[in-house]
């Protein structure tokens, strides 16, 4: 057993949330400008706070990316990129932070899912994400990765309905990928409205993290959509940098100050919990079952209260949530609270009055 | 197999008259409930009642197909699996159909008994199939009269469309005018500049022509880029994939759409024959001619079937678009096909002189049907293509678009191995009529000094 082996996506993503730390993914085109210089872009944006890489190997026909990847694309193919050299800046960085791989269906399965599979997990890869691979098309993908312990990143969009959202989070693992807007990858110079609509849909539906992609341009787009999402991706804003710099060190250079303007706007958003995870004097992280619980799940669970006889959800972690996660866990109180008093018939109280420093809230009934 | 409802080909061309309120436009709103259709009316008495539910199954055939695309596109995929599925077995929507392929596309197209073409050859019996008379010049706005329905029926207001030799793209942007949909044509800029008369054509039908610069400038980088509009679009849009490409449903749907040039033919071949034709015989792109003049004839194993690949400047140069026979398995535009791709799964670039048959891909049936032996694909050279071309040109006065030019250069090297002899008779599609290539064609044949 390899002694260094990677951290996944997963821990990383997972222990974010936890700590209610936005989490910060950055796309880099694999052999854009070149090989060497991909090394030490991921070098850079590790040492710059990304969180995680997703490297992506070209492919000639990518069918989701805008003018910005496709072009960063044909260039690493023009000079001469396969999957395998691919691999092997995999290889070289790993050690610093989790990297995921970014290909299509094409290039996967011409290698054949096991193979690749193999072979990204041997260079150290932990997940790979394939953006025309829905799950229809992804049982036999979904258990060669499994079987090398590659953890496979599914995704949702704006049109995705709540029934597909919950199928898409069963089966991703390292985070489920929230595509921000209708379209393609690329910039743009607002943060979409459907950011919120998805993501706050989407975490209610699952524990996993949500990270929402295509279309987060800016540090404060990034910091916009960390209020309802675990975290982003930020891709096309990062390569149109390296496509238009001057030369290796200019790319790196420029990239390296982006990245940590984007960590620190993510800092911002960030609540970082002030002591452990779990108090033992605390009466709501012992969670002592006295009376009816309603839900529970990773991030929370929902019981009558003891001393007000209505539905309160209880964070699982001591502390208070990013608010994404407080979002969410409303949202699965609204639930709890619709089937209990009827629908408008409530509402959040969302004071702490006994434990001010572990997050929880109420529903009440709403006298209407 | 699902009932085919199309009107009787044998009882000949009489079109109903037009109604002059509806003969060139119809109401979107009415055109989609064609209950209210002033054109349903000239299509009583027609009953689809015994019609069963369609079913495209999961969009397999065999190992290929499938559906490869993009989260945001399942929704739309998905809503144009059942619309088309629900509309297939509506009479309605079927009647309406069948009275604009009658009164305004022209069909039933004819079928030439090609007399000259068969003494040149010197072998079988030859049935001309005359897309090239439909409204348009080809076969396509077969498939973009339905798919416009369908989008009507969807409630969406904008059509986009690739095209390579630009029949697709006026074949939407003429439904596109026909029913008030505003309507954009991704096309190669290579093929822009080869086909400058369709897209002038397409321009004055009120469409908008966006150039694709990317990649090898042909029919795949038109497809990519249309898929990605869809992907943005998708609420307000529906994509009018032009042949038996493309992820599930549309290769099934456009076969469909296209059935009914092989259910015209067959019956007029029993009828002027006596019996089914020894052999049928289709160019191949993606291969919505041939897949629709194949799919009746699918389950009559002694109909042999002849898809025709364009093989460039020859199968063994590398610069050809014939996937089925050079190609290896994989995923593009959406299903798992025969490809020209390299060592690493990157997709070449096809070669063709016929912009229509430039692709590096193949409807995923088409590959089934290669790989299960059922349907047999050869390739015919640029040179052959343009011989063929002279060929029928000369002997039946009719000039054929360089895509059916394969095809007739395929039934000319057939007859000459002896494959097809005079007891047989073979049923070829012409798929469109050859105005579109004049330019083209001039300047080649000056180059070689034969014209």
């Amino acid at each position: 057993m390899n002694m260094l082996a990677p951290q996944t996506l997963s821990h990383v993503l997972d222990e974010n949330r936890q700590r209610g730390r936005p989490s910060l993914v950055v796309y880099l085109t694999g052999g854009l400008p070149d090989l060497t210089t991909t090394a030490r872009l991921v070098e850079t944006v590790a040492l710059a706070g990304a969180d995680a890489v997703e490297l992506g190997i070209p492919f000639s026909d990518p069918i989701m990316d805008g003018p910005v990847i496709q072009a960063a694309s044909q260039r690493a193919l023009t000079g001469g990129t396969t999957p395998e050299q691919v691999f092997d800046v995999v290889r070289e960085v790993s050690g610093l932070l989790p990297v995921g791989l970014m290909t299509y269906a094409n290039i996967v399965g011409h290698m054949g899912w096991n193979r690749f599979a193999a072979r990204a997990a041997a260079a150290g890869a932990t997940a790979v994400i394939i953006p025309d691979l829905p799950l229809e098309e992804a049982e036999s993908w979904l258990l060669a990765a499994q079987a090398k312990g590659i953890e496979p990143v599914l995704f949702v969009a704006p049109t995705s309905s709540d029934e597909r959202i919950l199928k898409n989070a069963a089966r991703t693992q390292g985070f489920l990928y929230a595509v921000g807007t209708l379209g393609v990858t690329g910039e743009r110079h607002a943060l979409a409205d459907t950011v919120a609509a998805l993501t706050v849909r989407a975490k209610a539906l699952t524990t996993k993290p949500v990270l929402v992609g295509v279309g987060v341009s800016t540090p404060a787009q990034a910091a916009e959509a960390a209020a309802t999402a675990d975290g982003v991706v930020v891709g096309s804003a990062v390569v149109r940098r390296v496509l238009e710099a001057a030369g290796p060190d200019e790319a790196v250079e420029t990239v390296q100050s982006f990245v940590g303007e984007l960590r620190a706007a993510l800092d911002e958003v960030a609540q970082p919990m002030s002591g452990p995870a779990f108090d033992a004097a605390c009466e709501l992280c012992e969670a002592a079952r006295l009376t009816p619980w309603f839900h529970e799940d990773d991030l929370c669970w929902i019981a009558e209260c003891e001393a007000c006889s209505v539905p309160i959800v209880v964070w699982r972690h001591h502390g208070l949530p990013a608010p994404a996660d407080e979002k969410a866990m409303l949202a699965r109180l609204g639930r709890v609270a619709e089937g209990r008093f009827g629908e408008g018939k409530w509402f959040v109280d969302g004071e702490r009055r006994q434990i001010p420093d572990h997050w929880h809230a109420h529903a009440r009934w709403k006298w209407v | 197999m699902t009932d085919q409802h199309v009107p009787d080909p044998v009882s000949g061309r009489v079109c109903a008259e037009t109604d002059p309120e509806t003969g060139s436009e119809t109401d979107p709103e009415t055109g989609a409930r064609p209950a209210s259709s002033p054109r349903q009316k000239e299509q009583k008495g027609q009953d689809a009642g015994g019609l069963s539910p369609l079913d495209l199954g999961d969009g397999r055939y065999g190992e290929f197909g499938g559906l490869f695309v993009p989260e945001t596109l399942i929704p739309a995929l998905q809503e144009l699996e059942t619309a088309f599925s629900t509309a297939w077995v509506d009479a309605g929507f079927r009647a309406q159909l069948d009275g604009l392929l009658r009164d305004y596309a022209g069909r039933p197209t004819p079928l030439t008994d090609a007399v000259r073409l068969a003494e040149t050859l010197g072998g079988p019996r030859v049935l001309l199939k005359r897309e090239d008379l439909n409204h348009t010049g080809s076969h396509k706005i077969n498939n973009t009269l339905g798919q416009a329905l369908l989008a009507l029926r969807m409630g969406k207001s904008r059509v986009i469309a690739e095209t390579g030799a630009g029949q697709h793209g006026v074949a939407t942007a003429t439904v596109a005018a026909l029913f008030g949909l505003e309507c954009a044509v991704f096309m190669g800029e290579e093929d822009v500049a080869r086909q400058a008369l369709n897209v002038v054509r397409m321009q004055l039908l009120g469409a908008e022509v966006i150039p694709v610069s990317s990649g090898s400038r042909t029919l795949k980088d038109a497809t990519n880029e249309a898929l990605r509009d869809w992907v943005a679009t998708v609420e307000s849009t529906h994509y009018i994939i032009g042949s038996v490409v493309g992820p599930h449903p549309y290769p099934g749907l456009v076969r469909e759409l296209q059935r009914v040039i092989g259910t015209e033919a067959r019956a007029q071949c029993v009828a002027s024959t006596g019996g089914d034709p020894s052999g049928v015989i289709a160019c191949v792109g993606g291969g919505s001619n041939a897949m629709g003049i194949f799919a009746d004839f699918l389950d009559l194993p002694e109909v042999r079937l002849f898809g025709v690949e364009a093989a460039g400047k020859g199968l063994e140069s590398g610069l050809h678009g014939a996937s089925v026979q050079r190609g290896v398995p994989g995923v593009l535009h959406g299903a798992r096909t025969m490809l020209l791709q390299d060592e690493h799964g990157q997709i070449k670039e096809a070669h063709s002189i016929s912009a229509g048959l430039d692709y590096p891909g193949v409807g995923p049936e088409h590959a089934a049907l290669a790989a299960s032996g059922r349907a047999t694909y050869i390739g015919c050279t640029d040179a052959e293509a343009l011989d063929g071309l002279r060929l029928l040109s000369r002997t039946e006065g009719i000039i054929p678009a360089l895509e059916s030019a394969h095809a007739v250069a395929a039934l000319s090297r057939l007859v000459q191995e002896g494959v097809f002899t005079e007891d047989d008779t073979v049923l070829l599609c012409v798929s469109g009529r050859g105005d579109k290539d004049m330019d083209q064609v001039a300047a080649y044949l000056d180059l070689t000094g034969r014209a």
